[in-house]
């Protein structure tokens, strides 16, 4: 990374130096969209498709090498965080138990998330709804996205996909 | 817009997508195809949401964080019945394109008419 | 007593919190039974859940209705108040096609704990099995219109992912492509007719919907939301003419999921198109002789070519897809003299036996295809002309598998012979063209199973290397003996189980009552007597 030579697949200095200026800015901008699911346009599937378009934005740029390197060392790490936004969810659903399944439970007993409507802190079980699905969709997209990429350079290079 | 005219621009697209999953041979633009008309579907459900303008105001979607009373809303509900259908689109896409991606490796050809091993 | 109250709804998120269990287990500790152990325990919980919620709807008489989240927020109808929220409404039709679903599952997850143990993606696909269950269970259920679009779509994409599971065979990608077309066609039509209700009525609740079409009156519009409605149900089903992904789909999917595919899938889409017809719109606000006459035509089509090309099949498990279609057209057929001629005796009888031929046939479906998985772990081959000696080599699943035969010509005293007699009988009395249909399906099935079990004793050929493991012959002898099982109690489960199901099927009144009265129709225990 920063090398004068072009990697094989990535692209220029210039694009890579802007990307990695960028990056802190769109998982930034994308956690901000899941957390205000509640009271701004967005939440979890949009937040997170936003989140894994930082992923692409570094597999673009970066080349194939890095994208190899990295999926090699995280492999086994796309399943079970997918995975862990599904059990969130499912346990954020199940706290109301009390009542019916997927009842309010942290709004109308005004703990954690309760609060006047209109401010962050309110919603409930809302944003750790929005907060799970978000995780989901990012590693979700994020692993599908790198599968593609290195597929497509795995093949094209002649190597067994 | 006048809505008749957005529900004939939906129709248009539905039967667009189901034309070209008809009539296209090559395999992407079959897919194509399939995402034009759940565009056309989730414009369907979208325009459903539009109350009429009641003694003159005229609704604004739902976000509001200064709510005035007397504000006329449109439905947030099929706002949340499209993302939903959204979601479901681009996940059978995206299954769709990795079934594609390993066609295309062992069959060589992305012409629906040669890839037919399977007959009788 | 909270955690019984609940199990309408645990009957579906148990299954799918174990099926988002096996990832993480899997990255924790791998190369272990884990996956098989977590399938196993939640398709287990979910049949008895099920079987507990049937228990509860047979003791109280109406349908149970369970809102998800507080039954607070209402809305007041006509003096009638009802929960503005995603119901869940079961009655007994879909409390017992949910038996039937959680029990093809739970034999299939058995029988796959030896038909994929040396797989390297095995994990995947005991998610995506756990995956079909949630979105099958959430269909028979729910109350909710784009809830059933929902849980439509959970099943039909891991479905899609199974069905090209093995992909290292090109056959299974290309019949994955065209399931995957179609399917997708299929649910677009659905979300339409959703689209187009939803803009009628500005409610999305089935109960609160059939209230409205019963005071407004069917509007050309909602004529064609019902016919987008039953396009997209049937073209799910795999009904001729529209069969040709099932033929492609069944046999490439790993051989377990096959006898889901076949047993469960296809009667769920024939469930969402009964449930649309009858409770939704109602038998007064369409025209059933129309309707009638375009599914029996349907049917007759389906019980000419199908089982006229599975007798030119080598393939044993494209041979069984065949005969499902043929079975599909049986179920039609039923189902369509119903319409032809409404709540008379014939029709009702029709029916019966329309419903009691989806269990049946989920059954030795179910079995046939279980056995089809054993002959090619035992022998390596599909091809019926390239196996020999299978009853001697390999002897219970010889058994099981004549017992299915048998059972899908319609030998009495096995389950196929009463559901075939009901639907021969009362499609003969209603006029003798339909009745023509369906015995020459009749003796053509005959003539294909017939072969299957002449291939089987024909010499010169591959030999099976020995009996298969106790994992997959267990399951099939236990689905061969509830053939016989319920083919000796036939009268017994007709009148029990399958007319008060057809009853509450029909009676429309009863379903939206529920809604609208809703307090009473939550599953309070204090009504049912536990045991």
């Amino acid at each position: 990374m920063g090398r004068n030579d072009i990697e094989k697949g990535g692209m220029s200095l210039i694009v890579r130096t802007i990307a990695s200026i960028l990056l802190p800015f769109i998982l930034t901008f994308g956690i901000y969209v899941v957390i205000h699911g509640h009271l701004t346009p967005g939440g979890g599937f949009q937040g997170g498709v936003v989140l894994a378009s930082a992923a692409l934005v570094v597999l673009v740029s970066f080349g194939y090498r890095l994208a190899e390197n990295m999926y090699k060392k995280y492999k086994t790490l796309y399943s079970p965080l997918e995975a862990l936004g599904g059990i969130l969810f499912i346990i954020a659903a199940a706290i109301g138990f009390s009542v019916a399944f997927f009842y309010n439970y942290l709004w109308t007993s005004r703990t954690l998330f309760g609060g006047t409507p209109g401010t962050l802190w309110s919603g409930g079980m809302l944003p750790i709804m929005n907060i799970a699905v978000g995780l989901k969709v990012a590693t979700g997209f994020a692993g599908v996205l790198a599968l593609f990429f290195i597929y497509t350079y795995r093949k094209s290079e002649g190597e067994k996909p | 817009m006048i809505p008749p005219l957005q529900y004939f621009i939906a129709l248009f697209l539905i039967v667009a997508g189901i034309w070209a999953i008809m009539l296209k041979k090559n395999l992407i633009k079959i897919l194509i195809g399939l995402s034009v008309a759940d565009t056309g579907v989730n414009l369907l459900l979208i325009t459903l949401a539009y109350r009429n303008a009641i003694g003159g105001a005229i609704p604004t979607a739902p976000i509001y964080t200064g709510y005035e009373k007397g504000m006329i809303m449109v439905s947030p509900l099929p706002q949340a019945l499209v993302l939903t259908a959204i979601v479901i689109g681009v996940s059978v896409l995206a299954l769709a394109l990795a079934i594609t991606l390993q066609i295309y490796r062992h069959y060589g050809t992305l012409n629906v008419e040669e890839i037919r091993r399977l007959r009788g | 007593m909270s955690v019984i109250e609940h199990t309408p709804i645990l009957t579906i998120v148990m299954p799918l919190t174990f099926a988002f269990l096996i990832p993480i287990l899997t990255a924790v500790k791998k190369e272990s039974k884990i996956p098989e152990v977590l399938a196993l325990v939640g398709s287990l919980c979910s049949l008895v859940f099920s079987v507990i919620v049937a228990y509860a709807i047979w003791s109280v008489g109406k349908p149970i209705v369970y809102t998800l989240g507080a039954d607070v927020p209402t809305i007041v109808y006509r003096n009638q108040e009802f929960p503005v929220r995603i119901l869940l409404e079961i009655d007994r039709l879909s409390a017992l096609l949910g038996i039937l679903v959680a029990f093809e599952v739970f034999i299939a997850t058995i029988f796959s704990w030896g038909y994929i143990r040396d797989h390297k993606r095995k994990d995947k696909y005991y998610t995506l099995m756990l995956l079909s269950l949630v979105g099958m269970l959430g269909i028979l259920y729910t109350g909710d219109l784009f809830n059933l679009y929902v849980f439509l779509e959970i099943l039909a994409i891991s479905s899609y992912a199974l069905v090209a599971f093995e992909y290292e065979h090109p056959e299974a990608l290309e019949a994955a492509m065209k399931y995957l077309v179609l399917g997708s066609i299929s649910s677009t039509f659905i979300l339409v007719g959703i689209a187009i209700i939803y803009g009628e009525f500005d409610s999305l609740t089935m109960a609160m919907v059939a209230k409205l079409i019963d005071e407004y009156g069917m509007t050309a519009s909602l004529v064609i939301a019902y016919a987008l409605f039953t396009m997209g149900a049937l073209l799910k089903a795999g009904v001729a003419p529209m069969h040709m992904w099932l033929i492609d789909a069944h046999p490439s999917a790993p051989s377990p999921f096959s006898a889901v595919l076949s047993g469960v899938i296809v009667k769920v889409a024939i469930y969402i198109f009964l449930r649309i017809t009858f409770s939704v719109f109602g038998l007064t606000n369409i025209d059933t002789t129309s309707v009638g006459i375009i599914i029996v035509g349907l049917a007759a089509i389906s019980l000419t070519i199908a089982p006229i090309m599975a007798t030119a099949q080598k393939d044993v498990k494209r041979l069984f897809a065949y005969s499902t279609v043929t079975e599909l057209g049986y179920i039609i057929m039923g189902i369509g003299v119903f319409f032809l001629a409404p709540l008379s005796v014939h029709g009702i009888l029709a029916i019966e036996g329309s419903v009691f031929h989806v269990i049946n046939h989920a059954i030795y479906k179910g079995l046939l295809f279980l056995v089809s998985g054993s002959l090619i772990v035992a022998v390596g081959t599909r091809n019926l002309t390239k196996m020999s000696n299978i009853a001697k080599k390999m002897p219970y699943t010889t058994i099981a598998l004549i017992i299915g035969l048998f059972s899908i010509i319609g030998l009495p005293p096995l389950n196929g012979f009463a559901s075939k007699w009901l639907i021969i009988e009362s499609s003969f009395a209603y006029s003798p063209v339909t009745g023509l249909f369906v015995i020459l399906g009749s003796a053509l099935t005959f003539a294909y199973m017939m072969k299957v079990v002449l291939s089987l004793y024909a010499p010169g050929g591959k030999e099976p290397s020995g009996e298969v493991g106790a994992s997959m012959v267990v399951p099939v002898i236990m689905m061969a003996i509830i053939c016989i099982v319920i083919g000796l109690l036939a009268a017994q489960i007709l009148n029990k189980v399958i007319a008060p199901s057809i009853e509450s099927l029909i009676s429309r009144s009863e379903y939206i009552n529920a809604v609208f009265n809703y307090k009473e129709a939550a599953l309070n225990w204090s009504g049912v007597k536990l045991l």
